[in-house]
């Protein structure tokens, strides 16, 4: 079996506990406003273009087999298979295939690689994208890393279906589990879909038992108004006691850029020092661990 | 005393008082000296002018310093050794085949051999026990007894020199006597008990130590590169200090600070450093001083001092978790050492078990055994010019000349595994190169120097009867050969193995051309290297294979051989700030390099091209075995500050401190950095005066950094981000 992942990223220490090695799966069923890995969103691979690294070579011209290559990084998107040859042969890795596609073993291999420095609580995250969509492949590289006695983390938007999250409990030691309104019409014009699925597995796994942080981000002009009714939710489900607020900071306009899309809005702002403070201060008086 | 936040803060101003002859008439005085010079040792010559220096110099003091230490009387006896010195390049011009290719290869930068006097740990334990009185009588005992002539004059010169320490002790008790300052009466009330007595109390032990420092390593000029283990050291002081004299902590952390002011305002060139933690398996980690010194030292952020921390497994998690949290808020005067991986290194060449377990690191990372003179900087041998030599059928692509292995033509060589074979052949010849020119310097420096300050603090030595330079007197007289340009080597090899044998895409010998022509219209092939084909630093086992078989393969050709001194050879893994001229002299290699570069730093990757995490880097650099490095290497690793911020950014640069030493690693420092930060302070440097990085093996500030090199950090910080 295989899956489809975008980034092995080594070295992540603010994504769940000690050091950790965070894979990045392919394809996402939200748009979320602010997204700061739009190479993830979609299922197919894609060809980034990073036109400030591009030295005017040619060398993707001499070698791409559909002559899609106009010039110098210049990319019909519609001839292009994406084979990747270009970014093969790029001096500078200004094109960059995004999405490949791995066996469990090679996945296996490649996140224990930093074994040794997994120990202090450190371990795997799997993320996205949303890693769920491939919950069957998830669930088979994650029971291996348990037998291997690493510690597993599922970082999830929650918006996949329940058998989906039932297939990986089992080998989850932390779920990191996206939270980002209650409100259904304003998850909406935040993510593009309304959230009664994601509220529904939250209060699952609450019942399972599973240990679950979940992450908030704050984005003013979009959700800092649901912070309230957020809070008065996650006091309903007795077994989570940890949140991780994250503020929003600055976007990678690159990235859009290079998938050769437009940049989405820009009326998107973080919350003040005060308001952000004022928002720990609330969940902590209710007895909740706030990571920040 | 004053609290001490405040005596950190505040630098100390000096003004001399007394000395009975000028600088000048000294400096005139050791040059003519040394002029005379007919091939006879330096011990006499050397022992006099040391103690008419002591005799006649004059004595800084500093207002409300409690320590008195320093005197003009430095770089006089340098004079006395460069005079010497080009007296006898004078007289040897003899030259046959082998001397000529010597020459070329030393010019050219592939190998070369020098004396070291510059890297001791004096015995300290001696010292602090017997004071100089004890020094003093006991080599009066020696001289009456003894009946070797040359023996008997050892004593006799030790006898007259510490007989001067002594005088210019009671001298700078006087002058601070003089200088109606509460905290110099005090210095002075502790020189005129020293100059009779062994330290007793903290503040005496304390000043012992600098007023030896300032003897051996500016009057005597044999440069003094570690403190010692002070927490041991002091620890009988400060209990004394307890109990006889009701000191609090709180006392015990002010004198500390007011004694590291004070050897901060010396300026000395590549820090000051000391050492915390015990080496010996069997003690434990830490006594009550360590954490007292570790704190008051962080706290205080003085860029020349600097802190060898001795790690085990067994350390406390505390103290680790103490230094990362000053190193990532801008204090990186620490270096961890792995004193289980530097006992294994020293035994391997030879030192006994009880000797290596209580080494220190002399300088940036040497380890040097009790009773051991290390000559850590005594030879180097470059890396990436074996390469070079190795393409370009042996001949040096920047002088034309031969002076290393024949090698076939490029198109000759028909696998990757040949090319390695000729690497290596390249490698022994310099490697015997270096050796022989180390030989050949240890063969002339008794003419240069001697020690009769350091000779008296070794055991072996003085009980002996010899010097330890002049005489070879110590137990181990040893040298060391530093290996440079690791990682831009096997990055180099690996390109030819990608370009040349896997894809085909040239052959050697076009490639060769290349690379002699440093890049010349191939800019998209060069990029192609640096940025597409696998690097030392990530981790990759094909690369890290090949650095581990260049310095394995080159460490067992170094390591135990015999010197010129009755001692062996050491091998060392570091580039520190030799990779710029080594740099400058290498021509464009094939990891994408030009020609003049520097080569990559220490044991780390080359420049940014580790750009795969941490643990990546970790582990590249663990793919070789450090017990096979007795002369030490080291890691430098930047973080950027965004990766280790709050609780967890701590608790990963522990695990990975920890991980890094557990699985072998002899060495690491880390630099913590911010691009934006440092771009604002070249920018402003007046804001960022005391933003410290560690270069090479030292500290520095920031604003004090060439161009170039505050670019070079920059752009690493960039990376890491
Ligand atoms: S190969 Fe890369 S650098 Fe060269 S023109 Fe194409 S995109 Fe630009
Ligand atoms: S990915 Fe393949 S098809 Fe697309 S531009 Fe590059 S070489 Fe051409």
């Amino acid at each position: 079996m295989r899956g489809k992942i975008f980034a092995v990223k080594p070295f992540a220490v603010h994504d769940g506990n000690g050091i950790r090695t965070t894979v990045f799966f392919k394809g996402c069923p939200l748009r979320c406003r602010w997204c700061h890995n739009p190479e993830g969103l979609s299922f197919e691979t894609q060809l980034s273009f990073f036109a400030s690294k591009c030295i005017s070579c040619g060398t993707c011209m001499d070698v791409c087999p559909q002559g899609a290559v106009l010039s110098a990084g210049k990319i019909d998107r519609t001839r292009c298979t994406t084979c990747g040859k270009c970014a093969e042969a790029c001096p500078t890795a200004a094109l960059v295939v995004q999405g490949y596609s791995v066996t469990e073993e090679m996945l296996f291999q490649r996140v224990t690689k930093e074994k040794a420095f997994y120990r202090d609580g450190g371990g795997v995250t799997f993320s996205g994208g949303e890693c769920l969509l491939q919950s069957e492949f998830c669930a088979k590289v994650l029971r291996r890393l348990k037998h291997a006695g690493i510690n597993t983390a599922v970082d999830t938007c929650g918006m996949v279906e329940r058998k989906d999250l039932e297939a990986v409990v089992p080998f989850t030691d932390t779920f990191l589990y996206d939270l980002k309104a209650i409100d259904p019409k304003v998850h909406k014009r935040c993510t593009g879909v309304e959230n009664e699925q994601i509220l529904e597995n939250l209060t699952y796994l609450n019942k399972e038992g599973a240990n679950v942080e979940v992450v908030i981000p704050l984005v003013k002009g979009y959700n800092l108004g649901e912070w309230e009714k957020m809070l008065v939710f996650l006091k309903n489900l007795e077994r989570i006691r940890t949140v991780k607020l994250l503020k929003y900071h600055g976007f990678y306009f690159s990235k859009y850029e290079a998938l050769g899309w437009k940049i989405p809005a820009t009326d998107i702002s973080a919350p003040t020092e005060e308001e952000f403070a004022a928002i720990k201060n609330a969940f902590e008086r209710e007895g909740f661990i706030v990571k920040i | 005393m004053e609290s001490f936040e405040r005596t950190c803060g505040r630098p100390l101003i000096f003004r001399g008082v007394m000395g009975g002859k000028s600088h000048d008439e000294l400096v005139a005085h050791a040059k003519s000296v040394g002029k005379d010079f007919q091939r006879e040792k330096a011990t006499e010559q050397y022992a006099c002018l040391v103690s008419e220096v002591m005799d006649y110099c004059a004595v800084l003091i500093a207002e409300g310093d409690p320590f008195i230490s320093l005197t003009d009387g430095g770089g006089i006896l340098s004079e006395f050794s460069a005079a010497r010195r080009k007296k006898l390049e004078q007289s040897d011009e003899e030259s046959d085949e082998h001397e000529i290719r010597l020459r070329r290869g030393q010019r050219a930068y592939a190998f070369q051999g020098h004396e070291d006097f510059g890297h001791t740990c004096p015995g300290y334990e001696r010292l602090l026990s017997a004071g100089i009185c004890g020094v003093i009588d006991e080599a009066k005992a020696l001289f009456e007894k003894e009946r070797n002539v040359p023996k008997k004059n050892f004593y006799r010169l030790i006898l007259r020199v510490w007989t001067s320490a002594r005088s210019l002790a009671l001298r700078m008790a006087d002058a601070g006597e003089g200088a109606n300052d509460e905290n110099l009466s005090l210095a002075a009330k502790n020189l005129r008990f020293l100059a009779d007595h062994p330290p007793m109390t903290f503040m005496q032990a304390l000043q012992t130590i600098a007023l030896y420092y300032e003897l051996q390593q500016n009057i005597e000029d044999t440069p003094v590169r570690s403190l010692g283990k002070l927490d041991r050291l002091l620890y009988p002081f400060y209990r004394y200090d307890v109990e006889k004299n009701n000191k609090s902590v709180k006392d015990i952390e002010e004198e500390f600070s007011y004694f590291l002011r004070h050897l901060d305002s010396y300026k000395a060139c590549s820090n000051i450093p000391f050492a915390l933690c015990e080496t010996d398996p069997s003690l434990p980690r830490e006594n009550e001083l360590t954490r007292i010194l570790l704190r008051v030292t962080l706290r205080c952020r003085f860029s020349n001092i600097k802190v060898h921390l001795n790690y085990r497994p067994d350390l406390s998690e505390e103290i680790v978790s103490m230094v990362n949290d000053a190193i990532r808020s801008g204090s990186n005067s620490v270096v961890y050492i792995n004193s289980d991986i530097t006992v294994s290194a020293l035994e391997k060449i030879g030192i006994e078990r009880e000797d290596a377990e209580d080494f220190n690191v002399v300088g940036c990372y040497e380890p040097c055994a009790r009773e051991e003179i290390p000559c850590s900087c005594a030879g180097r041998l470059n890396f990436t010019k074996a390469v070079e030599l190795a393409v370009n059928s042996g001949e040096d692509m920047l002088t034309g000349e031969h002076y290393a292995a024949a090698a076939p033509d490029c198109d000759e060589i028909c696998s990757f595994e040949e090319m390695m074979e000729i690497v290596k052949a390249q490698l022994r010849a310099f490697a015997e190169g270096s050796l022989k020119s180390a030989k050949q310097r240890e063969r002339v420096q008794i003419y240069l120097h001697a020690s009769p300050l350091l000779s008296a603090t070794y055991p072996s030595s003085f009980y002996g009867g010899k010097d330890v330079y002049a005489d070879y007197g110590a137990k181990y007289n040893n040298t060391s050969i530093c290996g440079m340009g690791i990682a831009t080597a096997a990055d180099s090899l690996y390109a030819i193995q990608e370009i040349v044998f896997r894809q085909k895409r040239m052959k050697l010998s076009e490639f060769t051309r290349i690379l002699r022509k440093n890049w010349q219209g191939e800019e998209p092939l060069r990029l192609y290297i640096k940025n597409r084909i696998p690097k030392y630093g990530n981790n990759v086992q094909e690369v890290d294979a090949i650095a581990a078989e260049l310095v394995e393969y080159t460490a067992n050709l170094i390591n135990g051989k015999p010197n010129a001194r009755g001692g062996v050879f050491r091998f060392a893994l570091f580039s520190v700030d030799s990779r710029f001229p080594l740099g400058e002299h290498t021509a464009a290699s094939a990891d994408g390099r030009f020609s003049g570069e520097p080569l990559s730093k220490n044991a780390g990757a080359s420049a940014c091209a580790d750009r795969n995490g941490l643990p990546a880097l970790l582990l590249s650099v663990l793919s070789y075995d450090h017990t096979l490095i007795p002369d030490g290497m080291v890691l430098d690793v930047v973080l950027h500050s965004s990766s280790v911020s709050g609780e967890d950014g701590l608790k990963a640069m522990n695990t990975a401190v920890k991980t890094y030493l557990d699985k072998g690693g002899f060495a690491v420092h880390i630099n913590v950095l911010d691009a934006e930060l440092l771009r604002r302070a070249q920018k402003h440097p007046e804001q960022y005066a005391n933003l410290q990085v560690r270069l090479c093996g030292w500290n520095v500030l920031f604003s004090s950094l060439s161009r170039r090199d505050q670019d070079e950090f920059i752009a690493q910080a960039e990376v890491a981000q």
